[in-house]
């Protein structure tokens, strides 16, 4: 789509205005009832369009993302706009500078047209706690659209932008691309720079991209990979790419087991048929600890939040009020500006790192960590990649697992196996099983992006076969 | 930030005069719940209190699960990016709206209560 936009810029048959012009008619028409976005930018878009316009008009030469309309979830910064990170006590903080993937997209001429909406800085899977209200599933709006990128993909889904920006730290790109029927792609961890992402949990955290099609997603991907001086943990990577004219894919039995909505798996299995007269190859790979990972995964991430969000403290940001003590200005805005679901995982993450539990809980899935990273590097020297079920479930009704926490982190089964080993992940868009969306997502070798797009767009066509 | 580590020193003092196989895997009670809490800087609501120990013993009983993962010799993974090196900080002067999102300022530096003699 991106690629389509942009030969219609080249050509003329529309200027950047009239197409910012025609996607905020549908942001505004929509968002009422949808609320994917929190803040529509329309005067910075509406500014940015007429500046490329002057530029078309002298007709120099336009490169492929420029003019191009892209959405950004809320715990990323663009300077000068209101990012709350779906959090009351960032409810009123301007950004003071752009997060690296910002300047990148900037350079490339991209125009930023909004931030949406997100579960409370990135905590959950259905937009349900977001401190601003929830996000509705564009295929069924008594639904929720996934989470916590769930304002990215059901902007992305509705046709409000053709394209977004998310990130994931334990499936949150995957499983609302999957939930709202469009690509995701989590690319592997160090691939792009985390500076300017509000941290959720640091060793896990990954920004990545929404579109309609594995090559917009990819198209995005390329702008803004690549090391940043100021995330150490980032890296520029040169892959070797060589189209194949097999792909092996491994399919692990333990992702197929029980929990895995039945309708889902048939589809799943269906797509093997036709993938099979396209160029792959399926053989059965294990992965034995994988059953251990979300359990490992639920220590190390509220260790990590626990620690990352000391620092609202209610000094830097947010509304003062008028407290007693240093102590009580911490402890009541704190109170107040977190939700729930933000508590719970400082609560737990604070428990599994006090000594005396630090072995048993926090070193113990640090281990574990190390397993599932090896049983991945055990399965990749038998096959190109790995194909499992995004989600467990459908897309599921509002309220339906917010009364038992357990059930939500159930959600991420599937998902959180490759921020623990830091591999690329990509879910794509399976068809709907009784008008609901469903996704399968293709896990690649680490630092291997580009070899894991190029073998998702050959599944995405042999999908459309 | 010297309080919270007294305190954690507090907790991990606490810790160590329990026995070691009653520390793993310890099911938590809302005295624990409201002591973590004020480790975390965070005031509980009476309401949250009474929740929390349900649920996150829930939670707990789920991740108890890890304590039959084969370790031995195994070592901790703490990120992907193993070999990844600090840089050295640099001072820069921040923009304007830096300091205009503190909800206090005197002078263009943050404002906050006092901290020795307040508590």
């Amino acid at each position: 789509m991106i690629q389509d936009i942009h030969e219609k810029l080249v050509l003329k048959s529309i200027s950047a205005s009239e197409l910012v012009e025609d996607y905020l008619n549908v942001i505004h028409n929509k968002n009422p009832s949808l609320f994917a976005f929190l803040n529509v930018m329309d005067e910075s878009a509406r500014h940015n369009a007429k500046a490329l316009d002057q530029k078309i008009k002298k007709s120099e030469k336009l490169e492929l993302l420029e003019g191009i309309p892209i959405a950004v979830k809320d715990n990323i910064l663009i300077e000068g706009e209101k990012t709350t990170a779906g959090s009351k006590i960032l409810e009123n903080y301007t950004a003071a500078y752009d997060a690296f993937v910002i300047e990148r997209l900037r350079e490339a001429g991209t125009i930023f047209i909004g931030k949406t909406n997100l579960d409370e800085f990135a905590m959950g899977s259905s937009t349900e706690n977001s401190a601003f209200g929830p996000t509705k599933n564009p295929h069924d709006p008594e639904r929720v659209p996934g989470g916590s990128s769930g304002g990215s993909a059901a902007a992305v889904a509705a046709g409000m932008v053709p394209g977004a920006l998310g990130s994931d730290t334990g499936g949150s790109i995957r499983e609302p691309a999957a939930f709202c029927g469009i690509v995701g792609f989590k690319p592997s961890y160090g691939r792009v720079s985390r500076r300017g992402l509000i941290a959720m949990a640091s060793s896990l955290d990954q920004i990545g991209t929404f579109g309609t099609t594995v090559e917009d997603a990819e198209i995005l991907f390329r702008a803004i990979e690549g090391k940043d001086p100021f995330d150490m943990t980032s890296e520029d990577v040169r892959e070797t790419l060589a189209e194949k004219k097999e792909y092996v894919l491994g399919v692990p039995d333990e992702f197929f087991r029980e929990g895995l909505d039945k309708h889902i798996e048939a589809k799943i299995r269906e797509s093997f048929k036709k993938a099979e007269g396209a160029g792959f190859k399926f053989e059965p790979v294990s992965l034995p600890h994988a059953s251990y990972a979300l359990a490992a995964y639920y220590i190390i991430m509220p260790a990590e939040v626990s620690s990352n969000l000391a620092r609202f403290d209610g000094m830097r940001y947010g509304a003062r009020e008028e407290r007693d003590t240093l102590f009580d200005v911490y402890r009541k805005d704190r109170a107040k500006g977190f939700g729930l679901e933000v508590k719970r995982r400082i609560a737990i993450g604070t428990y599994v790192l006090s000594h005396g539990y630090y072995d048993a809980y926090y070193l113990q899935a640090q281990k574990v960590r190390t397993l599932i990273a090896e049983d991945f590097t055990e399965a990749f020297t038998k096959v190109d990649a790995i194909v499992a079920p995004t989600t467990p479930t459908l897309p599921f009704k509002f309220g339906e697992k917010t009364k038992d926490p357990l059930s939500m982190y159930l959600e991420d089964i599937y998902t959180v196996p490759a921020n623990l080993a830091g591999l690329p992940a990509i879910s794509l868009p399976l068809g709907k099983i009784e008008n609901l969306p469903a996704g399968l997502q293709l896990i690649g070798k680490r630092r291997k992006d580009y070899v894991l797009l190029n073998l998702a767009k050959r599944y995405e066509k042999a999908l459309e076969s | 930030m010297r309080v919270l580590r007294i305190e954690r020193a507090w907790c991990q003092r606490r810790a160590k005069s329990e026995t070691p196989n009653e520390a793993r895997w310890a099911m938590i009670t809302p005295e624990e719940i409201k002591k973590l809490f004020e480790l975390a800087k965070i005031e509980a609501t009476p309401e949250e209190l009474e929740k929390f120990p349900r649920e996150i013993d829930a939670i707990l009983a789920y991740v108890k699960k890890l304590s039959d993962a084969p370790v031995d010799n195994i070592s901790p993974t703490l990120s992907m990016v193993p070999d990844a090196l600090l840089r050295q900080d640099e001072a820069r002067q921040p923009g304007k709206d830096f300091i205009k999102s503190f909800p206090a300022s005197r002078k263009g530096y943050l404002e906050t209560k006092k901290v020795f003699g307040s508590e």
